[in-house]
């Protein structure tokens, strides 16, 4: 047998195999999915004013708002003066600063959020039919909202210093809050 | 739309179908068609074959995991799309992907044998089940996907040394399961 041919002995293997390897939401947790869940019941009842997650935590350091769609991301305090963030056409991406200013051709985009479908839909649905890594945000009746994860490489494969600042950063997006406020009113 | 909705306009001929599935999972068609191919255009053209495959299957199929039923008709009409294209043109990772296979395999062309066939796959399904779920998935993105090493570890957070430690690893375990089945490789 040759390579070829085994490859195409593994492309009819379980489809349970294939659905079961499609990538999931990163740093999936319990109390986000329910709370993420919680926000779309609110939303069926065409009553949810905040608070996707309102975990009582002290006041974030670095925040970033999307007043358009009601949003608000709580990042990291070590983020600190090394995130910049570009907005361009409904789209905000969020990227390392060091990396985009040394070297624009790598982007160093860690996420963008955006309404990634134009219906309503479950954290379930979503990551069912994402291609790409991504964190479920909220839906309204007009769409469903998510970050969603570069999936090339960002950084300068010859610099150390900004695959390991880039790694870092991305293994700390899971520790990303967000507050979603009022979001009927914009949508 | 649910799926099983999706698949019922199939069987009433109903061109929505296309529409839905292409609203569902074009996204998901075009990212595997890219990864094979790395080509916009090819992938594309892959991805509309595609609606024409599922629409000759479906019916008489009526198939249980549809995203899969989908997946496996783009991966095999894009592979297909890569073996057509000059060297040249072949995208660089797919080569690599099929490279890696080699360790499970003889290398020589065998001849094709439905029965044959059916029970590597099925020694396949029998091996991969008894991996751990981060091996089974890293294996199957890699050698189902077609992901990238890179692409591997920035969504599982492994470097990759391990990755490719973990998928050598993998492949020498499935060469040794295949020969213990008693499969001519």
């Amino acid at each position: 047998m040759n390579e070829r041919q085994f490859a195409d002995r593994i492309g009819n293997i379980d489809d349970q195999l294939i659905e079961g390897a499609r990538y999931r939401r990163r740093g999936a947790g319990g109390l986000r999915r329910l709370l993420a869940a919680a926000a779309v019941a609110a939303l069926m009842a065409v009553s949810f004013t905040a608070g996707a997650l309102a975990s009582g935590q002290e006041a974030p350091a670095e925040t970033i708002e999307l007043p358009d769609i009601g949003l608000t991301l709580i990042l990291p305090d070590s983020w600190k003066g090394l995130y910049d963030v570009e907005v361009d056409g409904g789209v905000t991406w969020v990227y390392v600063k060091s990396i985009r200013e040394k070297d624009p051709n790598w982007g160093g985009t860690l996420f963008y959020v955006d309404r990634s479908y134009d219906r309503p839909m479950t954290p379930e649905e979503l990551y069912d039919i994402s291609p790409v890594p991504c964190r479920y945000l909220f839906s309204t009746e007009k769409g469903t909202y998510s970050m969603n994860y570069a999936s090339d490489v960002q950084w300068n494969t010859e610099d150390p210093e900004q695959e390991e600042l880039y790694h870092r950063m991305n293994m700390e997006c899971s520790q990303i809050r967000f507050l979603v406020d009022d979001v009927l009113s914009n949508d | 739309m649910e799926d099983k909705q999706i698949i019922d306009l199939y069987w009433e001929r109903a061109e929505d179908a296309i529409r839905e599935t292409s609203a569902k999972y074009g996204r998901l068609c075009q990212y595997i068609a890219q990864n094979i191919l790395s080509s916009p255009e090819d992938s594309e053209e892959c991805v509309n074959d595609t609606w024409l495959g599922l629409w000759n299957a479906i019916p008489p199929q009526r198939p249980n995991h549809f995203s899969a039923f989908i997946g496996k008709i783009v991966r095999n009409l894009a592979l297909k799309r890569f073996d057509y294209l000059t060297a040249a043109k072949r995208s660089r990772e797919t080569v690599c992907s099929l490279e890696e296979l080699g360790d499970c395999v003889s290398g020589k062309p065998s001849v094709e044998d439905e029965l044959e066939n059916q029970r590597v796959e099925e020694a396949i399904d029998r091996f991969l089940w008894t991996l751990g779920e981060t091996k089974r998935t890293v294996f199957i993105r890699r050698y189902w996907y077609f992901d990238s090493i890179s692409s591997i570890c920035r969504r599982t957070g492994f470097s990759q040394s391990k990755v490719k430690s973990m998928l050598y690893h993998t492949r020498q375990k499935l060469r040794d399961y295949l020969e213990s089945e008693g499969i001519e490789l």
